[in-house]
């Protein structure tokens, strides 16, 4: 198939070329006088084209959905997932039916009434009851199709259900760490002016006080770093822009202590919101289990820029927005064996990759079943965009219980 | 100022010209060299997808050691090659290019004027944006590489120099390219309007205006009142990179340091953006459309079905782009009620959207088509705003945008419905116009092979990147074959790059057929098309003032074609009626 289409690329290279060094000869034989500017046996093999095409076109179509179905996404292993796969499937066949009606109609009508000389076009500039109905009938049918969508959407980002467990994903170029909210299911508070050994900034009292500590040592080192330029600059060296980063680097340190101080302040009102987090687990691992058939709720927090976090098979996915919380709930369904189970009954494939110490590929085997689940980022971030990814286990509540056991808790 | 006579320079004619017809030529030609930068871009990414890894010479030939070391794509230059193809061609190219070109040359004429409101306004229009051209081409060629965060450059990443080395100087200049571009924009939109409301000659009521002038009318209303957006957008993100305000920036680690600014957020640029880039995609499609409409009339020898319904879906399509925004930030983390509403106003665009479509269709049915390379143009256009219009179905849906936004189906989508279909528009309008430019015609077989090449090339590209989308391919990525789960679909990104290729390759049919033409072209005399619109009552060849004498008088509608009790199949606006006879519609 794809040989096929290669092939059909390069012959149109080749006809185009030829035709390009036979320009000139058209060219001069054109100069002739002629009434028309295009003649009627042009018009008719591009009006033959026009059927030629729409037949090709359709055929080829049809051969992709049908061919390529198998390397498509597996069903949703998710339990809101089913809905949109049937809301696809039903906007799917609505879009195709009438793709094939109207592309069928241009091309047909391309061919049929071709310009033959003599004949005019019949008189036909408006029909009201004709608008009427091509207006009001992909205005209902929209509308039951917008009412379908709406309350699905509605469904999925509203969920009714209290969630079983909390997890947070931080982005940050180019990597996600997660969090789990420990034995209290509640996050605690966390916040930028933490990052640094602190992955996910996670508040806790000491958290906070050892932060202060190491800014004002980084503070220390930038004073006197500062110093030492202004000397230079003097003495006539070109560090200006050096002395600006310091000096922005001092700005930026003096800031974040003032907001540590605030935070601490706070803290003394409500000591709970930030004790949440002395439970939580930190996970800096690019694999990270989740329980089958608990209704998870995933907040995401970004350190730099906007990422995105788009978990295919789970048809979930939401922004990683740096001064902004963001969240998606969803409930997986399917362990990893049974959704690649599943996967082979659907008769969707992979290629199963084997690559050697310097990643370059040994062999590629195309493999019944599906790849395990993935988080991915999907938000233009920078170079590494492209390999920004967390592998997601979901696993029998049990197994679950012991994993998340031996991990250690942030304090 | 009809005829008279004025001391003319090669300066003053042709290059700081105030005659709307050169303008349209300048705008043109420019367009066309962004056109081939913008397009030339894309086959070198396009390369690196096919071929991840691979090194090939050529790259390297381009791009120089740095950004592609023995040959192989450097991923930071990836992304910015990614950023300044959408950049060039969505502003460059569509927007400045092809309403600068046609509203231009046609205006005037096909209104019966002598020219537009203000010359010198339409002269400064085309200078700014030669310009913003020019900043944004240079952007290229500067040390850290130009911006790189994708054509909607959102902050943070590009407000922050550390992010990435595009965001630093290359930014930069793409802010201040795109502030010359907005102005540019502006005052050109703002003369288009000028002009078509005063400028009407004897007779020509609104509803006896070509849709041609609907459309180029109504995007440059879209372009006043939401190109204002996007500058203030740029503007605060100016500020927040060089004056130290956070208008976008909150709560920031990077480079080991939590920055000092704070309170800002990175979605009211995303608001600010999209309330110009929804609007902007019509901005694209509308003048594309009402060139097609004049096309496919005059060539089906039939009037176009249901002019006036044309014109209310014209205007709902306008009303509607300003409220549809929304729809390209579902995943963003609003509130998923705004979800809601916005999928309602996104699914009721398709409505006017189909009606378009179905009058189309009307119009050819019992046609003469004269299948010109024109009209070939015009169909294709009307086969890919179909191809592009429903999978927007699927994209404006909130729920099942879920699992496609911004994975490969969104591309293909876009560059379907408003890459191409704009771009076929812009072709159809070029060989249909190009004897109302030159007194020439361009050579029709040479067309016809440029349209097979372009029609068969833009499917084989964008068709198969669908099902790319559907298997979860994330756009914008460097590389697609990181993980094991896209190696199945990685063989169709060969077969879409050989078809990029291919396609751009015939451009060169159409670009050769255009220089030629202008200079040596068979003669096309005064009506090649038999057309009834005004434009073609005007003598061959350019003078000031369009016609010489009194300006024509209009009696009728512009689409009696095949109007009975006519001998001929066509009547131009400037007969008088018959007695007892209807204006036609």
């Amino acid at each position: 198939m794809e040989l096929l289409l290669i092939l059909f690329a390069v012959l149109l290279v080749g006809v185009a070329l030829s035709k390009v060094l036979k320009a000139k000869e058209l060219i001069d034989g054109l100069k002739g006088v002629d009434e028309e500017p295009i003649s009627n046996s042009e018009i008719k093999t591009n009006a033959l084209g026009l059927l030629i095409f729409g037949f090709v076109f359709f055929a080829l179509l049809i051969a992709q959905i049908v061919g390529w179905d198998k390397f498509l996404l597996p069903s949703a292993a998710s339990v809101h997932g089913a809905e949109i796969d049937t809301l696809m499937e039903v906007t799917m066949i609505l879009i195709l039916s009438v793709f094939f009606i109207t592309q069928g109609l241009l091309f047909w009508f391309g061919f049929k009434y071709y310009f033959k000389p003599g004949v005019k076009g019949f008189w036909f500039p408006h029909d009201n009851r004709l608008e009427m109905a091509w207006t009001i009938v992909p205005a209902t049918v929209l509308i039951l199709l917008v009412t379908y969508g709406m309350s699905t959407w509605d469904n999925i980002m509203n969920p009714k259900n209290e969630p079983d467990l909390n997890i947070e994903f931080v982005s940050e170029q180019f990597k996600w760490t997660a969090r789990y909210a420990g034995v209290d299911q509640t996050l605690g508070e966390a916040s930028f002016a933490l990052y640094g050994s602190n992955a996910v900034g996670v508040a806790t009292k000491d958290a906070m006080i050892k932060r202060i500590g190491e800014c004002q040592l980084s503070i220390k080192g930038f004073v006197a770093d500062s110093v030492r330029l202004e000397k230079l600059i003097e003495e006539g060296w070109n560090k200006d822009d050096k002395l600006d980063d310091v000096e922005s680097s001092l700005k930026n340190y003096r800031a974040n202590i003032v907001r540590l101080n605030r935070m601490l302040d706070h803290y003394a009102k409500f000591p709970a919101k930030y004790d949440a987090g002395k439970d939580d687990i930190v996970i800096n691992n690019n694999v990270v289990k989740i329980p089958k058939g608990k209704t998870i709720k995933f907040q995401f927090r970004s350190k730099d820029v906007i990422h995105s976090a788009y978990f295919p098979h789970f048809r979930a996915q939401i922004n990683s927005v740096p001064g902004m919380k963001t969240e998606f709930t969803f409930t997986p369904k399917e362990t990893n064996a049974e959704f690649n189970e599943k996967a082979i009954k659907e008769g969707k494939v992979y290629l199963k990759t084997v690559r050697d110490e310097d990643k370059n590929i040994i062999s590629q085997v195309e493999t019944p079943g599906s790849t395990g689940f993935i988080l991915l980022c999907n938000k233009i971030c920078g170079a590494s965009h492209y390999n920004m990814k967390v592998y997601i286990e979901v696993v029998e509540e049990k197994e679950y219980d012991k994993w998340i056991a031996s991990q250690k808790t942030f304090e | 100022m009809g005829g008279a006579h004025h001391h003319e320079t090669f300066i003053s004619k042709y290059i700081f010209s105030m005659d709307h017809k050169i303008i349209g030529k300048q705008f043109l030609i420019t367009a066309i060299i962004m056109a081939v930068i913008g397009m030339g871009m894309s086959i070198l990414f396009r390369i690196q997808l096919a071929w991840p890894g691979e090194g090939f010479a050529f790259l390297n030939f381009f791009l120089g050691d740095k950004w592609a070391p023995e040959g192989v794509l450097d991923p930071n230059m990836y992304l910015a090659l990614v950023t300044i193809h959408g950049t060039i061609i969505v502003f460059f190219v569509l927007t400045g290019g092809l309403s600068g070109t046609f509203s231009n040359l046609l205006i005037p004429y096909q209104i019966g004027a002598r020219d537009m409101a203000s010359g010198f306004l339409n002269m400064l229009s085309y200078w700014l944006f030669f310009v913003s051209s020019v900043i944004m081409i240079w952007s290229c060629f500067i040390e850290t590489g130009p911006a790189s965060g994708g054509w909607t450059v959102y902050p943070p990443l590009s407000a922050l120099e550390k992010a990435m080395p595009g965001s630093g100087l290359g930014m930069t200049l793409w802010l201040v390219s795109m502030t010359v571009f907005i102005a540019s924009s502006l005052i050109g939109s703002l003369n288009y309007i000028a002009t078509v409301i005063n400028l009407r000659t004897k007779g020509m009521t609104m509803v006896r205006l070509p849709l041609t002038i609907w459309c180029f009318f109504v995007t440059a209303i879209l372009g006043v009142l939401s190109f204002p957006v996007l500058l203030s957008a740029a503007l605060l993100l100016m500020f927040d990179r060089m004056l130290g305000t956070s208008f976008y920036l909150d709560s920031i680690f990077i480079g080991g340091e939590p920055l000092a600014a704070t309170g800002g957020s990175p979605i009211l640029y995303e608001h600010l953006f999209w309330f110009l880039g929804h609007p902007e995609v019509y901005i694209i499609l509308l003048p594309a459309l009402g060139l097609v409409s004049e096309v496919v009339a005059t060539n089906s020898r039939k009037p176009i079905f249901g002019y006036r319904a044309m014109i209310l879906s014209i205007l709902a399509i306008a009303f509607l782009s300003f409220i549809v925004w929304g729809h390209h930030m579902f995943m963003t983390g609003m509130s998923p009620f705004l979800g809601t509403v916005f999928t309602f106003t996104t699914l009721l665009i398709a409505i006017p959207s189909a009606v378009k479509v179905f009058n189309y269709l009307a119009t050819l049915w019992k046609g003469n088509l004269r299948l010109t390379p024109a009209m070939l143009f015009a169909l294709g256009m009307v086969s890919l705003f179909i191809s592009g219009g429903l999978t927007g179905i699927v994209l404006g849906d909130s729920a099942l945008d879920i699992n496609v936004h911004d994975t490969y189906f969104v591309v293909a989508h876009f560059h379907i419905v408003m890459g191409a279909g704009a771009i076929f528009g812009m072709f159809a309008g070029v060989y249909h116009w190009f004897p109302r430019l030159y007194g020439r015609l361009m050579i029709p077989k040479l067309g016809y092979l440029h349209f097979w090449v372009t029609f068969v090339g833009v499917y084989g590209v964008f068709m198969p990147m669908h099902f790319i989308g559907l298997a979860g391919v994330p756009r914008r990525y460097y590389s697609n074959v990181e993980f094991e789960m896209f190696q199945d679909v990685q063989f169709i990104n060969p077969i879409i790059t050989a078809f990029a290729i291919a396609s751009a390759i015939g451009q060169l049919l159409f670009i050769f057929n255009f220089f030629y033409c202008i200079f040596k072209g068979r003669k096309s005399g005064q009506n090649p098309w038999k057309s009834n619109s005004l434009e073609w009552t005007a003598p061959v060849g350019r003078i000031h003032g369009n016609w010489v004498g009194p300006l024509p008088t209009v009696y009728r509608w512009p689409y009696d074609y095949s109007k009975p009790g006519y001998e001929e199949d066509y009547v131009p606006q400037n007969v008088p009626l018959k007695e007892g006879e209807h204006d036609g519609h």
